[in-house]
């Protein structure tokens, strides 16, 4: 059993405990760093904007990723630009210093809706896959019940449901984000997979050919999923990989979806086939990585108090705990200035009494540095 | 004899020359300069016509320089030229009797008014010979309690002249001789006015022409100062010389006396140009603006109560603060997260108007609690099939943590709130400038009841034409 004290936790698992100080914020006229490997971000970075390579934003985030606002943002402004803030440095501290042959580490982002959680995770990855690190990202789990295109009943299971049109996606995204370290590492499956009376993944297989048949054929693909996360968990438990998962939305895997089978029976989260793959690595049973959960409302969650114990649930929080939570709040002033220095040299705030004192007073003012309800507001005009 | 219709006064060069040579004037009406002109010619040169009645009653040689004098029917009869008694006519007659019989009530109202006092003193135990208009507002108030919201429509006794319309006393006696010089100009007691005021304007002129003989400089220690109040308008200035006043005629007016205003003298007349100005209402509520408190750790703070509609909200203002507002324990963006679509979140910006304008929104910290006492909101607008609102910042109701009750009311309410305490904060000029923009008025719109027969408060019934 885990101790419950926090700190004795984290003590438990290998780290030491982080320091709450936080370096002084920056001149808000300096809002760029030039640092754009997220492996040199530092304290120094705080408050400031970093750009995502061209080559590393379509490979991560090219097939999807990333919120739908911050992807239009990096259209319209022809680059990813994302802020240095103290969660996601907290997360990559811990990263960084973590044992891979201890039990995987679990993050939970919380905090007020679009506070940035999601962008946290979108640098936290960035970080990994500069590292090294394989991806499995979630970037919306609750898209698997509620937004999902097509469920089938599952050919294994007649309990369980299977995603042939989303998964296929699913192992795109996936192969977009790990094809070259795939390539490098050339992991190999443990076992033999068998589909059909005529297809088979033979043992020893690389892993590549799981993930290209899952593209192709639907029909498999949610057990494609299945297997490849499998394979996964064992070979970074094996010390050959470090991977990272990365759900968000993870609260939604312990709620009702509005799919229903034939029966007229609600299909719970925890019976779809992509979800109890990614429930595997949700457990405490491997190691040589880490996982990164968001929570976030979902539809069909309970209503309520935003914090953890009240979003997860009884089942959510006993899954996920022990976890390290981490709150992602509304930007600092300077922070928010940052964000609309930034605006300004885009071009995006044109009228003049932006760039002023009062007028970035009032745009901190009205949306409570909430980056998310700062982009809406700065839209509007 | 040779008679004149003076219509202009730009004929005031012709009107001499003929006057001089013995004519009777007959003035228009209405026009001061005229008038003024009529004044200055030598007494001698108007008599009494007995062709035409409206000719102006002629002066005495006694009285000529000053001009008409307010009648004085017992002073001026012994000067007067006799003249033969007319057989009054039955309209005169009728209208001397309305006269007399008005006075004759108005003076038993006033009598009863007096003993009901006193018996009203009596009542509540109160000296009668110090019973004021107060008391007796106090006394009916307690003797008749009423809930009627017009105030007007309550119960009150007052004397009777602010009850009953002013009319005037019979204007002219038995044998038809008006009392009043300028009776003829069917608004005697404006022209009246209007008269004194060329006078005063001259009198002024004089004594200026004399002071600047012998060097001396006006007084501008007691220069007359208007701030706060105007001129009285024309319904309020009709009901004081109890004559109905056309929109015309009250702009001469006004037109005159800010001339008389304008003379660097007019201190000298100072308590007969106030005679025709109102104090503008001063505020209460900007005469007692609170000190600033100080709490435990020496930061200055202030609260206040603000109203709008049904809500309630109860605002801590905090000195040496960084921006934070908070409403009752969420931050102001995540309080009021209603979809703002178009409007931009409305309710925030409402909150943010009173900061704004005073200039603290990184300067202070708000701490506001507020509560929606009143009917539970619903939906009253149109519900289509298919429409799709705009997607924005706010997750679908379903998502939202806490539903909000009536959130414009609750954010007007705060915002008032907030606005009363920043009084403290600001100096004077502040204040104002607050008050012009209209933050520390509590609106006191409210909900329109329903109707039977209506939809709700205005909207009608489908109407069908057949």
């Amino acid at each position: 059993m885990l101790p419950r004290c926090r700190l004795t936790r984290l003590c438990w698992l290998g780290l030491r405990p982080m320091s709450a100080a936080a370096a002084p914020e920056p001149a808000p006229s300096v809002f760029r760093t030039s640092v754009s490997d997220p492996r040199e971000h530092s304290r120094s970075d705080l408050g400031r904007l970093y750009t995502v390579d061209r080559e590393d934003h379509r490979r991560l985030f090219q097939v999807t990723g990333l919120r739908k606002s911050l992807s239009a943002q990096a259209r319209t402004f022809c680059e990813l630009a994302l802020m240095v803030r103290q969660p996601a440095l907290n997360v990559l501290d811990s990263l960084r210093a973590s044992d891979p042959s201890r039990p995987s580490l679990r993050f939970l982002l919380y905090g007020p809706y679009g506070g940035g959680k999601s962008t946290t995770v979108a640098h936290v990855l960035h970080w990994a896959a500069a590292s090294g690190w394989l991806l499995v990202h979630f970037p919306e789990a609750d898209r698997w019940g509620l937004r999902f295109r097509e469920v089938t009943a599952s050919a294994s299971d007649p309990q369980a449901v299977d995603h042939p049109v989303d998964a296929a996606l699913w192992l795109a995204h996936f192969r977009a984000q790990n094809a070259a370290r795939l390539a490098e590492l050339d992991l190999r499956t443990g076992e033999t997979y068998t589909w059909s009376r005529r297809e088979a993944t033979e043992a020893g297989s690389p892993l590549t050919d799981l993930v290209e048949l899952g593209v192709t054929r639907g029909k498999h693909a949610s057990q494609c999923v299945l297997a490849l996360l499998a394979e996964l968990k064992a070979h970074a438990s094996a010390g050959r990989c470090r991977l990272l998962m990365a759900v968000e939305k993870v609260n939604a895997f312990w709620c009702d979806s509005t799919a229903r089978r034939e029966d007229g029976s609600t299909v719970k989260f925890g019976d779809m086939t992509v979800i109890r793959a990614a429930e595997q690595l949700l457990r405490p049973d491997w190691s040589g990585g880490a996982v990164l959960t968001t929570i976030a409302p979902v539809r069909g969650g309970p209503e309520g108090s935003h914090l953890p114990r009240h979003q997860l649930g009884a089942d959510g929080w006993r899954a996920l705990e022990p976890f390290v939570p981490i709150r992602v709040d509304d930007m600092s002033r300077a922070e928010t200035y940052t964000m609309i220095d930034y605006f300004l040299e885009r071009r995006w705030l044109q009228a003049p009494a932006a760039a002023t004192e009062r007028g970035k007073q009032e745009l901190f003012f009205r949306s409570g540095g909430n980056p998310g309800k700062l982009a809406e507001i700065c839209s509007m005009y | 004899m040779n008679f004149i219709w003076m219509l202009f006064p730009t004929q005031i060069d012709k009107f001499w020359d003929i006057a001089k040579k013995g004519a009777v004037v007959i003035m228009s009406l209405g026009r001061v300069r005229v008038l003024e002109a009529l004044w200055r010619l030598p007494a001698t040169r108007l008599s009494a016509s007995t062709v035409c009645p409206t000719v102006c009653r002629p002066l005495s040689s006694a009285g000529a320089r000053s001009g008409p004098t307010s009648p004085d029917p017992q002073e001026q009869a012994g000067q007067v030229q006799q003249r033969p008694a007319k057989n009054t006519s039955k309209a005169m007659m009728a209208y001397l009797e309305r006269a007399t019989k008005h006075e004759e009530f108005m003076r038993k109202q006033v009598h009863e008014f007096e003993i009901g006092k006193r018996h009203l003193a009596n009542m509540m135990g109160e000296d009668p010979e110090h019973f004021t208009q107060e008391d007796v507002d106090r006394a009916i108030e307690y003797l008749f309690p009423t809930g009627i919201f017009d105030k007007k429509a309550r119960p009150k006794m007052r004397h009777p002249t602010e009850v009953f319309p002013q009319q005037k006393a019979a204007q002219f006696d038995a044998t038809g001789r008006p009392f009043h010089t300028l009776f003829y100009t069917l608004k005697p007691n404006f022209y009246m006015t209007l008269y004194e005021l060329v006078e005063k304007m001259n009198q002024l002129d004089r004594l200026q022409a004399k002071n600047d003989a012998l060097g001396k400089l006006p007084d501008t220690t007691q220069k007359l100062s208007l701030l706060g109040s105007e001129w009285l308008d024309i319904e309020e200035l009709g009901k004081m010389l109890v004559e109905t006043l056309k929109e015309p005629q009250y702009q001469e007016f006004v037109r005159a006396m800010n001339r008389l205003v304008e003379h660097p003298l007019a201190y000298h007349h100072k308590d007969f140009i106030f005679k025709y100005r109102k104090m503008l209402r001063v505020s209460n509520e900007t005469d007692t603006v609170p000190e600033l408190l100080f709490d435990s750790a020496g930061r200055p703070y202030m609260e206040a109560t603000g109203y709008r509609k049904r809500a309630v909200a109860r605002a801590v203002v905090h000195g040496r603060g960084s921006g934070r507002v908070t409403v009752n324990g969420l931050p102001l963006v995540h309080y009021f997260h209603r979809d703002g679509g178009r409007s931009g979140n409305q309710d925030v910006a409402q909150v943010m108007y009173p900061l704004q304008v005073a200039g603290v929104l990184d300067s202070v910290d708000v701490e506001a609690t507020v509560q929606y006492d009143g009917p539970t909101q619903r939906y009253h607008g149109k519900r289509r099939r298919g429409h799709r609102k705009r997607t924005s910042f706010v997750p679908e109701p379903w998502k939202r943590p806490h539903p909000v009750q009536a959130p414009s009311s609750q954010a007007g309410a705060v915002r008032h709130a907030v606005s009363l305490a920043l009084r403290s904060f600001v100096d004077k000029e502040m204040q104002e400038t607050m008050r012009l923009a209209g933050l520390l008025t509590r609106d006191v719109r409210e909900r329109e009841r329903y109707k039977p027969g209506k939809k709700g408060s205005r909207k009608g019934r489908t109407w069908k034409k057949r």
